[in-house]
């Protein structure tokens, strides 16, 4: 069937590849002839180009705080880095959220609160949405405890406002993300509990 | 309990998100009904799966719903679709149908509708990909084929019509040979002469085609068989490489009022008028800009309910032709 070729062949090339389109036996000579021409039409940049920003978006309205501190370490083209190389899996929020999360925990250059950062942005998508499910069963199955070397609350403040970062503390802060707590996710320092002053989605 | 059908003339809409709860509820003198898509009452969880690669399942945020049902107590709804990838060959995301089953129980619609396209598609190895946006179906009998008996079954699912829309594309079509050269228009009149299926006219993408690739669109709506529309979208955008994009990011250009004028005394059938907004717009564009538009969708609808149908010829305005010279130049 060419029309199955021809939808494999468009959709590879959306993502930037043409990889699909060769391995493409069922397209007639019209057809080759056409996707041949596409892979120079402005209009195939332009389709690439939205389907990236729009994947742009959802990184930047689900991980602000991640956004934020590789900024600060100057490693902001890794969002670029993220977009090109890995693959488009979705259109939707939380599962774009995990495939960078994902992406970035295999980065060497990200530092562990970079890391823990995304993991909290995550974990907090994961239990709003396990909040909202009304199913008992998997809110039970989900509770997630993050290690960060300076203070969480200060650190999130400091990346909303701009303003220096907290500094390291050789005594780790545990923070829980748990659909059961009524803010989503409470921090413990030195037996004391710290709670959040701002929610973050 | 399914909803039963109902067609009705519903007026003005528009097109519901959580950021929009507070400005409908305040607008509901101007606003007739919402436009939902169940889509955003969800998140996707793509599990890998060594044979079979991605297994996607969708997680209804049931507060969401919720806050959604509010509104739709207040007012009537219609259901716009934007996941279930109607024209994939492999198979469209049945996930989507069982969300909206399950909207369905809790929320009557009086119709519901799918963008014409495609996302997804099965690779040689069985794995999934995914396009990111919605791609342009082939105008071929291939297609059509491949559609009709998809749109003929959504149109029974749920005791409530269906529409499908013209969606916007940047690619240009393939060239089909001589004695089957279809074009946007001609392709749209074979699925709506093979199903019983109804149209939502996106005037907005209808707009950005024409600019795009340099059509009168006035020419082309006139082939298409008009008794069939039964919902408007409007909508506005960016340029952007020489290509209008359909971002609703915008207010509605004049041109698009321009068309919508034209067009409304040759719909016989039309029942709502919809205001498209992308959500991240608000902050934008402002409550103040968003109400004027609906205002002035209002004022068409106003005349479109008052004047007698009359059908008349095509008249290519003079805004669309500078447009064209412009994108083209």
């Amino acid at each position: 069937m060419s029309l199955l070729d021809v939808q494999r062949s468009l959709v590879g090339f959306a993502r930037g590849s043409t990889r699909e389109y060769q391995h493409c036996d069922n397209l007639t000579q019209a057809e080759n002839e056409w996707l041949t021409q596409l892979l120079d039409a402005p209009g195939l940049h332009v389709t690439q180009q939205v389907q990236q920003w729009w994947r742009v978006s959802r990184v930047c309205a689900t991980a602000p705080l991640t956004i934020a501190l590789l900024k600060r370490n100057g490693l902001e083209d890794l969002l670029i880095e993220y977009i090109i190389t890995e693959p488009i899996r979705t259109l939707f929020f939380a599962a774009e959220l995990e495939q960078f999360k994902t992406f970035l925990h295999a980065q060497p250059q990200v530092d562990a609160t970079t890391k823990t950062l995304v993991e909290f942005e995550a974990g907090i998508k994961t239990a709003i949405q396990l909040a909202a499910a009304g199913n008992a069963a998997q809110r039970e199955d989900f509770s997630l405890w993050l290690k960060f070397q300076c203070n969480p609350p200060a650190l999130f403040t400091a990346l909303l406002t701009g303003t220096p970062l907290p500094p390291v503390e050789p005594e780790p802060y545990h923070l829980e993300i748990s659909p059961h707590l009524e803010s989503l996710w409470i921090s413990h320092h030195h037996n004391k509990i710290a709670l959040p002053i701002t929610t973050t989605a | 309990m399914l909803p039963q059908p109902s067609v009705r003339k519903l007026g003005v809409g528009i097109n519901y998100h959580g950021y929009f709860h507070d400005l409908i509820l305040r607008h509901l003198d101007l606003i007739d009904y919402i436009e939902v898509s169940p889509d955003i009452f969800c998140e996707e969880v793509i599990g890998s799966d060594a044979i079979n690669g991605d297994q996607r399942s969708f997680r209804l945020d049931t507060s969401k719903v919720q806050e959604a049902l509010v509104i739709g107590k207040r007012c009537p709804v219609v259901v716009h679709g934007l996941s279930l990838s109607i024209g994939s060959v492999s198979g469209w995301n049945s996930d989507y149908l069982n969300i909206l089953d399950q909207y369905a129980q809790q929320q009557p619609f009086a119709w519901h509708s799918e963008h014409l396209g495609f996302m997804l598609v099965e690779n040689q190895d069985g794995s999934e990909s995914h396009a990111g946006l919605i791609l342009p179906m082939q105008f071929t009998q291939e297609a059509v084929d491949l559609l009709c008996p998809r749109i003929q079954a959504l149109c029974t699912r749920y005791q409530a019509p269906f529409l499908i829309e013209n969606t916007t594309y940047y690619l240009p079509n393939f060239p089909a040979a001589d004695d089957q050269q279809w074009d946007e228009i001609d392709f749209l009149n074979q699925l709506l002469t093979h199903t019983p299926c109804g149209l939502l006219l996106d005037l907005y993408n209808f707009y950005c085609n024409a600019i795009n690739f340099g059509f009168d669109p006035y020419a082309a709506l006139a082939r298409l068989q008009l008794d069939r529309v039964v919902e408007i979208h409007v909508a506005g955008g960016v340029t952007h490489e020489g290509f209008l994009l359909d971002v609703h990011s915008r207010e509605v250009p004049e041109p698009v009022w321009e068309l919508l004028a034209w067009i409304l005394p040759k719909l016989p059938n039309l029942c709502a008028i919809t205001y498209e907004l992308l959500e991240q717009a608000l902050l934008v564009t402002g409550e103040e800009k968003i109400v004027a538009q609906l205002q002035l969708c209002k004022n068409f609808w106003n005349d479109y309910v008052q004047m007698s149908i009359n059908f008349t010829q095509p008249n290519t305005s003079h805004l669309i032709q500078q447009e064209i010279t412009n994108v083209a130049a």
